[in-house]
């Protein structure tokens, strides 16, 4: 598109410099308005020019029982750290199991898993609600943490799976012959080459539990067991008015753990959903 | 310690979408105690496939295999021993150096896996051991990716001895080498197989290799053995056609064509290129027997050049490489790629081809296979 | 005939070890995903209420909100909604996936930044929105009104047209990424020589990108166009959040016209609006594949 007389190289250049800023703005901006917000006594400070810079929003939403934010923190803490944990687990040997044994279903496994994965949540939470009710599950952390590993366990395995297929056959035979049983080769050769992978896993599947909403917002009825999301998704109402100060307070806070992990762990939650996407 | 290797009447078969598939049928053999025994087959023959129901990585479909007196496979009677239970070792081609460990871990892994597990005293004397035996003490806390080919090689094969093994069973394990590493990892090889005195069961396609190390070879092609023999008996006589063209470099060369009698009632082979005149004894035998059609075979090195008219075969020298210690000369004919090996430069242009009347083979046209 | 078993278990045994292995996991998603799902489709047969006796009604659920204003709606916002969000993150993905595959200073940093909408709660970034687009404190009206671009604010999530764009805008700010970072992976799979055979056959910036890049990179680009149909038709948190299905209900989706009726204890209502949901779900999906040669790219 470069007209004669313009070389390509500079028309590029110009394009290049355009594009970054424009991703800059759009992925910065929102970010920085919530933290703007949090740290400013009043949310109304573009329009009367006076800002005061203060942590009393922070200060606010730590200190304050009614707003039970280390409780949600806590519970949000809970479910996914344990979900993840048992997901990455039951993925790991599974993913092994499909792409280095051979029976009958290693190919319709996978897939049914992940036409398993496509049904939407709406079409799950009802029943389980009625269900949860039944046994008394509903308002404990278990009600979240098994459909969250049900819901997440596919990414996991097709994660686990495009790491797994990284990983040499040969390695996996010459332990069997060096006198390794399967559980040895499991333990012993392959997650360990497989770290990578099962981490993305486990940061991908940490993730969404920490972000999930709705069966955090119909499983759980009170702060003992409802998470972050469902806690900030509620936090208007009380006195009419949105304390935006302190909603924006408790986001940062909400947001800031997630953000620190992605952008340490940035290689392995994008090869993490690369694995889970691409080739899957 | 040394172990017997023996199998009978082995099947192998995958199931696959498009219905059942033979890579193997009827596989006997028996390997002797101490003894190094080459599988030699081209890509695809099923001679890894054979090694690995040895290993125990694969099952066979039928038959049975015996290591020593223990029945490690016979699925007619529901037998099968894990593969770690075999207590054998296994060199691969690709080495499967296991990379997140260091040498000494790797060597050791194999240590570590028996039950009762040995003391760490012991497991740290043997894999000094070995490591001194392919003096790879110095690189005992590297890690694999840090190793050079050979290197990595060697710890593949420290691996294999430490934990003094029924068997060895090598998968290509030299393919990976340069040419001249090679040379000196097969002597090497050799001579560590006589020292530790362990029955090795060796798979390769280089028939040079399976020349050089076999006590015996077996020449497997699609999934049945072919000859199984000593390296220079196959050499000699090879039984049929696949075996001739496969072992010995540059192969065989092969004419088919019809027997007849030419205007001097000489027995001649009548082939595209021409008729090749037989030696009288082996001409009388083959009319004798009826033979209509067959293939004669000559290896290069029993070909000799000669003036035109003097030798069994009339035809033309194309090209003639100097290779070094002696020269291939090349005849491009409708019957294929003739080579011929000869000590003195020949000449390219018209020229006879005098056969060794002793080394000549002929083949079934029909069965391809050595008509004695 | 004791051979015979005795063969068959000798074959079964890696089967049976395999399965062993799957079988957590085969468990979790049989039992907390099939299961509820046919109960669910069977649940949407019926009158599920929770003050009422259950009674068998075959397909009058469905036939109720085939004739319901309020689903028609919801049926209709939730594709547009889709279409108009999938569309806008493609575009701007593979502008952005394009950028990213170029070498300058800094390209690094943006790939880390790139993240950042990803990595915030769906939840955070709904009310961060709604900040944006608030009447009275909102980013959007200062700027709005900064520029002269009206006399006085706007209420975004006033009218219906502009609650269905705010929802669109944030939708595509956090979904993006997503898009950006599968692109860029299909990007970095184009081999260089493929470029520098181009240029020497005199193909200029344009002509590259039309004729290489885009045909090279449509296998990848048809995946994340599935993967982000799903999952946009199923939206619930953003828009609960965001406008709460406002106003006047104008902004409801599928999901969230089922949680309500869950919430109404409407159970079998709810569940017939949870199946036309996934069977929207799995045609798109499904059309997706016919049309984007999907099974070729499979294959290879």
């Amino acid at each position: 598109m470069a007209r004669p007389g313009i070389p390509e190289e500079t028309c590029k250049r110009i394009l290049i410099a355009a594009g970054a800023a424009l991703l800059l703005v759009f992925a910065l901006s929102p970010f920085f308005w919530m933290l703007w917000v949090s740290l400013t006594s009043r949310p109304d400070f573009l329009f009367t020019k006076t800002v005061e810079y203060t942590l009393a929003n922070y200060t606010n939403v730590l200190t304050s029982p009614t707003l039970h934010f280390t409780d949600y923190f806590r519970n949000s803490l809970i479910v996914a750290s344990v979900t993840a944990v048992a997901v990455t687990l039951i993925a790991s040997v599974a993913g092994y199991a499909v792409s280095r044994m051979r029976f009958p279903g290693r190919v319709a496994i996978p897939l049914f898993v992940l036409a398993m994965s496509m049904f939407p949540p709406i079409s799950i939470v009802g029943y389980l609600y009625q269900w949860f009710s039944s046994l008394g599950l509903v308002n404990t952390h278990a009600a979240l943490i098994f459909p969250y590993s049900a819901l997440t366990v596919s990414l996991a395995l097709w994660i686990n799976m495009s790491y797994f297929a990284q990983i040499p056959v040969d390695l996996d035979r010459a332990a069997l012959v060096d006198g390794a049983s399967r559980m040895a080769v499991l333990f012993k050769i392959v997650f360990p080459l497989a770290l990578p992978g099962i981490f993305s896993a486990f940061l991908l599947v940490f993730i969404a539990c920490f972000n999930e909403f709705l069966f955090a917002l119909m499983l759980t009825i009170d702060p003992f067991a409802q998470t972050l999301p469902v806690g900030i998704a509620l936090f208007e109402g009380l006195h009419g008015e949105v304390p935006w100060g302190n909603l924006m307070a408790a986001s940062a806070m909400a947001t800031l753990p997630l953000v620190a992990l992605t952008l340490i762990f940035q290689k392995y939650i994008v090869q993490g959903l690369m694995g889970g996407a691409v080739k899957g | 310690m040394a172990c017997s290797v023996e199998l009978k009447n082995v099947d192998k078969s995958f199931f696959t979408l498009r219905g059942r598939v033979d890579v193997m049928r009827g596989i006997s053999l028996h390997i002797e105690p101490r003894e190094l025994f080459v599988l030699l087959g081209p890509s695809g023959c099923g001679k890894s496939t054979l090694l690995n129901m040895i290993a125990g990585l694969e099952k066979p479909t039928a038959g049975s295999i015996t290591i020593g007196d223990a029945v490690v496979a016979d699925p007619g009677r529901g037998v099968f021993i894990d593969p770690f239970r075999r207590n054998v070792a296994m060199v691969f081609q690709s080495y499967a150096l296991y990379p997140h460990m260091t040498v000494r871990a790797n060597i050791a892994f194999p240590l570590t896996n028996l039950k009762p597990r040995p003391p760490a005293g012991d497991i740290g004397r043997k894999v000094r051991e070995a490591a001194r035996l392919l003096r790879i003490e110095e690189l005992l806390d590297r890690k694999p990716a840090e190793l050079s080919g050979g290197q990595r090689q060697r710890v593949a094969i420290g691996r294999a001895v430490v934990r003094e093994p029924k068997v060895f069973l090598m998968d290509e394990p030299l393919s990976n080498l340069d040419a001249q590493l090679r040379t000196e990892m097969r002597a090497q090889l050799k001579e560590l197989q006589r020292r530790l005195g362990i029955t090795t069961v060796y798979v390769t396609h280089d028939q040079m290799e399976a020349m050089t190390l076999g006590d015996r070879i077996a020449v497997l092609n699609e999934g049945v053995i072919q000859q199984l023999g000593t390296p220079a008996g196959v050499y000699a006589h090879p039984s049929n056609v696949f075996v001739a063209r496969f072992v010995g470099s540059p192969p065989m060369n092969l004419f088919e064509g019809a027997v007849k009698r030419d205007e001097n009632t000489r027995v001649v082979l009548r082939t595209a290129d021409g008729d090749i005149l037989l030696p009288e004894r082996l001409g009388a035998d083959l009319v004798a027997q009826g033979k209509e059609r067959c293939i004669l075979g000559i290896r290069p090195e029993h070909i000799e050049p000669v003036a035109a008219g003097q030798g069994n075969f009339d035809s033309r020298i194309s090209v003639v490489e100097n290779v070094g210690s002696e020269y291939l000369a090349s005849l491009f004919l409708k019957s294929g790629h003739i080579v011929v090996r000869a000590q003195h430069e020949p000449q390219p242009g018209p020229a006879g081809l005098r056969f060794a009347s002793d080394r000549l083979h002929v083949f079934d046209a029909g069965a391809r296979s050595s008509v004695e | 005939m004791r051979n015979k078993i005795a063969q068959a278990r000798y074959e079964r045994k890696e089967t049976r070890d395999a399965y062993l292995f799957l079988l957590p996991l085969l468990a979790l998603v049989i039992v907390f995903v099939l299961f509820p799902v046919l109960a669910t489709s069977l649940n949407s047969l019926f009158r599920d209420v929770t003050y009422l006796a259950r009674k068998f009604v075959g397909l009058s659920n469905y036939a109720s909100l085939a004739a319901d204003f309020d689903f028609q709606r919801a049926a209709r916002f939730t594709c547009l909604f889709t279409a108009a969000a999938v569309f806008f993150e493609a575009v701007l993905g593979l502008v952005f996936a394009l950028l990213l595959n170029e070498s300058f200073r800094g390209r690094g940093l943006l790939r880390t930044v790139v993240l950042i909408p990803w990595a915030i709660p769906t939840i955070v970034s709904a009310k961060i929105w709604k900040l944006i687009f608030d009447y009275t404190y909102g980013v959007l009206n200062f700027i709005v009104l900064a520029l002269g671009l009206s006399s006085e604010k706007i209420n975004w999530l006033g009218s219906s047209i502009s609650a269905f764009w705010s929802l669109v805008a944030a939708e595509v700010w956090k979904t993006t990424p997503f898009m950006v970072l599968i692109l860029l992976a299909g990007l970095q799979a184009i081999p260089r020589e493929v470029y520098q055979q181009a240029q020497i056959d005199g193909a200029r910036m344009g002509r590259r990108l039309w004729r290489i890049t885009l045909p090279l990179v449509w296998p990848v680009l048809t995946i994340a166009l599935i993967f982000r149909t799903i999952d946009s038709l199923r939206i619930f948190d953003l828009v609960y959040v965001l406008t709460g299905g406002g106003p006047g209900g104008s902004t409801k989706t599928l999901s969230m016209l089922g949680f309500e009726y869950y919430s109404n204890d409407s159970f079998g209502r709810g569940s017939a609006v949870s199946v036309i949901t996934f069977l929207l779900v799995f045609a798109v999906t499904i059309a997706y594949i016919k049309l984007g040669r999907f099974e070729r790219s499979l294959k290879k």
